[in-house]
């Protein structure tokens, strides 16, 4: 049973941020996730924190993707597509690399965030809803501050 | 130190093929081919429904630790003298309701109006989501219970949101504060008409757009729907105008997002 977790801790914990991140809470008459975004975050700290994580060969992270379309009401593929962005990145910059250097691979997963936010404006506007681009940078820069704060988590408690 | 495997050439190759599905889900699930509907629908709500299940012991958690605390609260125990005063007003509110209703009908009829009635249906808000987009609530009745996009939610006779996507039992909402909803209103004594959409800034604040050149609101003049062709039934009150201390008005919501448990769907296209 713990052997199991441990493969898939990430696939889990991902799952989990997405399934319960419907709870309500507010930051200065905004939730939460509107200023952050957790999934981002984890998917690109699991990669680096443990290059041989492949979320099932990419399977589950597709399967996760769906699953936060359902819930938000988006169009069929719209996650997947920044999922997947990020993750490549993620994968090409721990395959690039000898050892762990954070500042590099922070500004890796900024690189990741622009190239998965330009994506995803043009996806929404294809869509033909309206977008906040001042919420679209909000976000962008709360979800790299927060960076840190998860891949130290993750690397100091989950692969250490 | 870690070094990248040789089944990461293996998953990189993976990345692209499932970048490429991801595209073409995304140009096929936006045709609204009936087929692909259908199963759309099928996946939102297995999704849907298993997400409110897992979600169901966090939910019990919660609860049972704002009941604990309640508990503990001396002033929140309720007088029953209180429920009965509370209850009385309840039925005198009714009948007022009943009268006043006889008392329009009549108007109307003197009036030549059109007398609409709506069918509605009880709700109950299975899930919250919110993100950079938009916030949506998902209500545990769809398409099996003719609810089409489109058809307003209201709370106690306040607009809440519409429906933005129907599944077959469930459906997904949108907020009126939300920049994407866009409800035609009436405002205040001299009946200014406007369209009313969320304000980009702020999830508690409403904007006011095409209004006429110009225009005086009173400070507490109320927002009510407007029936323009159709898409909303009228008179359901929305919002209210607020002036702040710099003398600029605003527009905010009258519902409660604290109380949003419950809602009603108006089938607009049933009853007529």
């Amino acid at each position: 049973m713990i052997s199991f977790i441990g493969k898939y801790i990430a696939t889990i914990i991902l799952l989990i941020s997405v399934l319960l991140g419907s709870f309500d809470v507010g930051f200065l008459e905004k939730p939460i996730s509107n200023y952050i975004n957790i999934q981002l975050i984890l998917i690109f700290a699991f990669k680096i924190s443990n290059p041989n994580l492949n979320f099932g060969r990419g399977i589950y992270l597709f399967f996760i993707s769906i699953v936060n379309d359902s819930l938000n009401g988006l169009v069929f593929g719209t996650s997947a597509i920044l999922y997947f962005i990020v993750f490549a990145v993620a994968a090409f910059q721990s395959s690039i690399k000898l050892r762990s250097i954070f500042i590099s691979e922070w500004i890796a997963f900024a690189v990741s965030l622009v190239i998965a936010y330009i994506v995803f404006f043009g996806l929404i506007n294809l869509s033909g809803e309206n977008i906040v681009v001042f919420n679209i940078f909000v976000n962008f820069a709360f979800t790299i501050i927060g960076y840190p704060i998860l891949y130290f988590t993750i690397a100091r408690t989950l692969f250490k | 130190m870690k070094f990248a495997s040789s089944e990461n050439v293996d998953v990189k190759k993976n990345v692209i093929i499932f970048i490429l599905i991801s595209f073409f889900l995304f140009f096929v699930d936006r045709t609204n081919n009936k087929y692909l509907i259908t199963v759309r629908q099928s996946i939102n709500d297995a999704i849907i429904y298993t997400t409110v299940v897992v979600k169901s012991p966090f939910h019990f958690l919660i609860e049972a630790s704002t009941s604990v605390t309640n508990f503990f609260k001396k002033d929140e125990f309720i007088d029953k003298d209180q429920i009965s005063i509370l209850e009385n007003k309840v039925k005198e509110l009714e009948n007022e309701k009943i009268t006043l209703n006889l008392q329009l009908d009549n108007l109307k009829k003197i009036t030549g109006e059109e007398n609409y009635k709506f069918e509605t249906v009880q709700t109950k808000v299975l899930l919250y989501k919110s993100n950079i987009l938009h916030q949506t609530i998902i209500i545990n009745k769809g398409s099996n219970d003719n609810i089409k996009i489109g058809d307003p939610l209201i709370k106690n006779n306040i607009l809440v949101g519409k429906i933005l996507k129907t599944n077959f039992n469930s459906s997904h909402a949108i907020l009126i504060t939300n920049i994407n909803s866009r409800v035609p209103v009436r405002i205040g004594k001299k009946n200014y008409n406007a369209i009313l959409v969320g304000n980009p800034n702020s999830d508690r604040l409403l904007d006011l757009e095409f209004l006429p050149k110009e225009f005086i609101f009173e400070d507490g003049d109320y927002i009510y729907t407007n029936s323009i062709d159709g898409i909303m039934p009228d008179g359901l009150l929305v919002g209210q105008i607020k002036y702040d201390d710099n003398k600029k008005y605003y527009a905010k919501p009258l519902y409660d997002f604290t109380q949003l448990d419950y809602l009603t769907v108006v089938k607009l296209n049933k009853g007529k």
